[in-house]
């Protein structure tokens, strides 16, 4: 019923008149977020521990493995295998998110405005530019906001695409296919190869 | 009992005929225009197919329990309206309906592209998957959405296209399946001046949607007109053709539903039929004439026939005031059987008077030689017509008793009205009779003609039992008439069939039971009810749509690109698929090569007519919110939930259940587990049923009254089995043949076998007792008995043959199946009986 009255709610506030004042703290957390990727990647390598350190510490990790696996694919796991989704998830988040988003942050990018589409969910809007200074792509993070814990990185839209839905599409048909089996052994291989492009950075 | 007691009788009838002429033609004369009167101010015809069966009828009594409830479902008006593309089809249809739902004609439409709440909503309709599918597919063209912005320009367009081909990673992230489609629409759009971009099309998951979209609506009807549905079919047109008129949108629109096949049912019915009477008015004069060779005669047959037509339409509308659609084709069987006793009476007494009797002479020997055998064809054919009274089936139990009565009358008309007109006006002179040859074509074929009808007679009763009765009443409908063919389009598509059924519940706890004992049945396809309006799974698909809605949200309330050039983007763009590999851009690269910017720039309006439109779509389906029972709009509502608190359950069958094999393995596996179900898939079958069992049933008590009748008067076995036997073979011959060429009883044909009956008992009894007495058949055949059982068919097929041409399938088969009734009722009276009356009577050839 809770979940019901929240997404009433929720729904009842979208609009897609995003009207909200700036919100200079989630944009503060995504700048400190881009840099410190920024230093861990150069110094460390991308994908190095650290980087991963410094997602999974960032993401909303819970928030976006129950979005991933929501519905069927959730009511169908077992609670072993809902166990091993849980403490493989942020793992294979950090090391997913390591590689797309250590692309983005290997260059220059500007934060331009930020809107808050509800409490506590702020999109900071940023452009990516190239070396020669030019831009090259719109970058919005979603980031989600509480008092308890700060920011979190919720979602990373380049160019107003949500990787979270085509994540999502990619475990339903994985769970379709597979089981949750397939898609957990899929969430370990992810996880290894990050640990692989470790070993061999090292 | 002494048959000379009933030639007597007849000829005390025809006496005081003759001796009171005036009298006799007053009397009827007088009848007769108070029968006018009684039927020009009192008759009314019930069209309704289903009122046809006892109400008592386990599935009449489920129909009426949820006529009670939802008393407009049947009078829903569907429109269906197609178009090149579904961005035309959807936008024609909105349009429509918003100017319908103004018109005074019309009650309420209920058009999802027009109603806010699947506007805003439609996505929650979609299963989990799909919406995922449609929004990753969505979120991929969102840069694409960004940039053209909500005025886009050709070189917008194809600039982002340019981007998107160089194929730079985060550039222009449509995937390449979207993106051929986009060549390929453009190409269409480049190379012919009716292609309009689809931008629907490109937008959806899986397969192209189609360029269909139907909705309906509750009209206004006018039961006093005689067509109800006329104003509201008119109204619809009138909007139609309004729309196309301004030639922005062009579709075909089909409208169907119950009050237009109706209303359309009756324009194919009457179309022609005055050119098909007339045609029949001829050839039966003509049939008459041939018989007679006397004007006289032939108009004081028609005038008997006229009579009894009338007569017996004044007594059905006092006895019942309103006819049925079965009942009111009485007048079928009383031209047939008014002509059969008018006939008989006629040839006989000419061929008499032309031996050189007088006309009174010749009338008493008429009276002598067939007196018995005319006496006895009326109640045995009216007592065989009353066997149809105790059935269920109350359409032709009401004929049956107009039609027993109607008898008796043709009988009475015939019997002194002609009496009377010969005395009038006097017996025309014929040429004297010659004495029958001792071999003619006819002794030489009937026995072999004779062995070959009674062999085919046999092997039909083996396919009795694949003979049915098709209560369908699309089956009778014309295939050409708009209403039918726009109810063939939909028939076999599962979410609009119309072969569905209804469960009702009188509350949610006991819908919810109900719904669950019909899930996962392989026979239903889904169920429909209020709360299937409540989407499921919301909090999952609403927490989709907000994370698409965050990419999309922008992109739709981006500007889009402005000021790019039209010349630089068509050469970055010819640059670009230069190196594209995928044959929707090579094709698009060819046919850009070959068009100049003028040509591009006057295609553009093309490219962009639905633009804004899906633009405005997009932004409302992100707009989704909780749906809760009370957010469903009233239009909806009133269809699954009666004023007292009735709800209603709709189950639409697997694969549309068009074929009746189909319909009813659905029918029966819904009854298994819901035997108060309703509808049109169980209304049609269950009346095939209970008409069916009718049709045996009343067979067999007339079999049984009409024997008993005979045993009693004739007190013959040879007459009864020589009378029952080619009956018989008649009607399964007629029933056979109808089966083995796709012309199965049903409402409008299935008088015929009553007709049969009437007229095969009428000729049996008179051949039969000619045999009786004079101990050879052959010759009975030969001689005037045998002319008037040929001339007797003969006239019914003219009179009713020519309805084969109907566009109305149920009158065109009526037509036929009579014309093939009556040529076996000729096979087996003249070369089945005969024979066998040999057999039994020891008469060699």
């Amino acid at each position: 019923m809770l979940q019901r009255l929240l997404a009433g709610a929720l729904a009842g506030l979208f609009a897609l008149s995003f009207a909200s004042a700036q919100v200079p703290e989630a944009e503060t957390f995504v700048v400190g977020l881009v840099t410190e990727l920024r230093q861990n990647a150069e110094q460390q390598g991308e994908g190095s521990p650290a980087v991963r350190a410094t997602l999974e510490e960032n993401l909303a990790t819970e928030s976006i493995g129950k979005f991933l696996l929501a519905g069927d694919a959730a009511k169908s796991a077992t609670d072993d295998q809902r166990a091993r989704y849980d403490a493989l998830f942020p793992q294979y988040i950090a090391a997913a998110y390591a590689e797309e988003i250590g692309q983005l942050t290997s260059r220059e990018i500007r934060v331009t405005r930020s809107l808050e589409r509800r409490p506590g969910d702020v999109i900071v809007q940023s452009a990516l530019y190239d070396d020669r200074g030019a831009k090259r792509a719109s970058i919005d993070w979603r980031v989600r906001g509480t008092p308890e814990s700060g920011y979190k990185l919720l979602d990373v839209l380049v160019e107003r695409i949500s990787p979270l839905i085509t994540r999502r599409q990619s475990f339903s048909e994985r769970v379709r296919n597979d089981g949750m089996d397939g898609l957990l052994a899929h969430m370990q291989e992810t996880i290894d190869a990050g640990v692989t492009i470790e070993k061999d950075a090292e | 009992m002494n048959t000379t007691f009933l030639d007597g009788l007849l000829w005390r009838l025809i006496a005081f005929a003759r001796k009171h002429r005036t009298v006799t033609v007053l009397f009827w004369l007088l009848l007769t225009a108070l029968a006018v009167f009684q039927v020009m101010t009192r008759i009314s015809i019930n069209t309704d197919s289903s009122d046809m069966i006892s109400p008592d009828a386990p599935f009449r009594v489920a129909a009426s329990e949820l006529k009670a409830a939802f008393p407009d479902l049947d009078d829903q008006v569907l429109v269906i309206v197609e178009a090149d593309t579904p961005d035309e089809a959807t936008a024609f249809a909105d349009t429509l309906a918003q100017k319908l739902s103004t018109r005074s004609e019309v009650r309420s439409v209920l058009s999802p592209p027009s109603e806010p709440f699947f506007q805003q909503n439609g996505l929650l309709f979609l299963d989990v998957q799909e919406l995922e599918d449609l929004l990753a597919k969505l979120s991929n063209a969102a840069p694409l959405i960004e940039r053209l912005g909500p005025d886009p320009t050709a070189a917008t367009l194809f600039d982002a296209l340019a981007e998107a081909a160089e194929a730079e990673e985060g550039a222009i992230s449509a995937d390449q399946e979207t993106l051929d489609a986009l060549y390929t629409q453009l190409s269409e759009v480049l190379t012919s001046a009716e292609r309009d971009l689809s931008w629907e099309t490109l937008l959806a998951p899986g397969d192209p949607p189609d360029g269909r979209v139907l909705f309906t609506l509750d009209p206004v009807l006018d039961y006093t007109k005689l067509k109800p549905a006329k104003a509201i079919k008119a109204a619809i047109l009138e909007e139609v053709a309004a729309l196309r008129a301004q030639g922005e949108l062009d579709a075909d629109v089909f409208i169907t539903g119950e009050p237009i096949l109706r209303t359309e049912e009756l324009e194919a019915v009457s179309s022609g039929i005055g050119w098909a009477l007339g045609l029949s008015a001829l050839l039966v004069t003509g049939l008459l004439s041939i018989a007679f060779r006397s004007p006289v005669l032939v108009a004081s047959c028609l005038l008997a026939i006229t009579l009894s037509v009338v007569l017996t339409a004044g007594v059905a509308v006092s006895l019942f005031g309103q006819l049925n659609l079965i009942s009111v084709a009485f007048a079928v069987l009383m031209v047939g059987l008014g002509a059969d006793f008018s006939i008989h009476l006629l040839i006989h007494f000419r061929e008499e008077y032309c031996k050189g009797f007088t006309e009174r002479a010749a009338a008493y020997r008429v009276a002598r030689e067939i007196g018995t055998a005319l006496s006895l064809t009326a109640p045995t054919t009216a007592l065989a017509f009353f066997s149809f009274v105790p059935t269920e089936f109350i359409g032709m139990n009401q004929l049956g008793v107009i039609a027993g009565l109607g008898v008796l009358i043709a009988f009475l008309v015939a019997m002194t009205l002609i009496p009377a007109l010969v005395r009038f006006f006097g017996m025309p002179d014929g040429p004297k009779p010659s004495p029958l040859p001792e071999r003619s074509v006819l002794s030489v074929l009937v026995w072999p003609v004779g062995i070959v009808v009674l062999a085919l007679g046999l092997w039909s009763i083996t396919l009795l039992p694949k003979a049915r009765f098709d209560a369908d009443p699309m089956a009778l409908r014309a295939e050409s008439a708009p209403s039918v063919i726009a109810f063939n389009k939909i028939a076999s598509d599962e979410s609009a069939t119309p072969y569905r059924l209804n469960l009702l519940a009188t509350d949610q706890t006991e819908l919810q039971t109900r719904v669950d004992t019909l899930s996962g049945r392989e026979t239903v396809d889904s169920v429909r009810h209020l709360y299937s309006f409540v989407p499921e799974e919301q909090d999952l698909k609403l927490s989709l749509i907000d994370a698409a809605s965050v990419g999309l949200g922008f992109a739709l309330i981006s500007g889009g690109d402005l000021g790019t050039e039209l010349t630089p983007a068509i050469a970055r763009l010819n640059a670009a698929l230069a190196d594209e590999d995928s044959p929707a851009a090579k094709r698009f690269a060819e046919v850009l090569a070959t068009r100049n910017e003028a040509d591009i720039e006057s295609a553009s309006p093309r490219m962009f007519k639905f633009w804004p439109r899906q633009r405005d779509v997009l932004t409302e389906q992100l707009r989704a919110g909780y749906v809760s029972e009370e957010d469903i709009p009233a239009v909806v509502r009133e269809r699954y939930i009666a004023p007292g608190g009735t709800l209603r359950i709709e189950v639409m069958p697997t694969g549309g259940a068009v074929d009746v094999d189909s319909r009813r393995v659905f029918v029966n596996d819904v009854l298994s587990v819901a035997p108060d179900a309703a509808g049109g898939a169980r209304t049609a079958l269950s009346a095939g049923d209970v008409i069916g069992r009718a049709m045996v049933q009343a067979s067999i008590t007339a079999a049984v009254l009409v024997g008993l009748l005979v045993m009693f008067v004739v007190r013959s076995w040879r007459v009864l089995f020589l009378l029952l036997i080619p009956l018989f073979l008649a009607g399964s011959l007629t029933t056979a043949t109808g089966t083995l060429f796709g012309l199965p009883y049903n409402f409008a044909n299935v008088l015929v076998l009553p007709l049969i009956i009437g007229i095969g008992i009428d000729s049996g009894i008179h051949l039969a007792m000619r045999a009786q007495k004079t101990g050879d058949a052959l010759a009975a055949v030969r001689g005037p008995t045998g002319k008037a059982v040929l001339f007797s068919a003969l006239t019914t097929i003219a009179s009713f043959g020519s309805l084969i041409v109907s566009e109305h399938r149920g009158t065109s088969s009526m037509g036929a199946l009579l014309t093939i009734g009556m040529i076996w009722v000729l096979a087996t009276m003249l070369f089945v009986l005969p024979p066998m009356a040999a057999l039994l009577y020891k008469q060699s050839r």
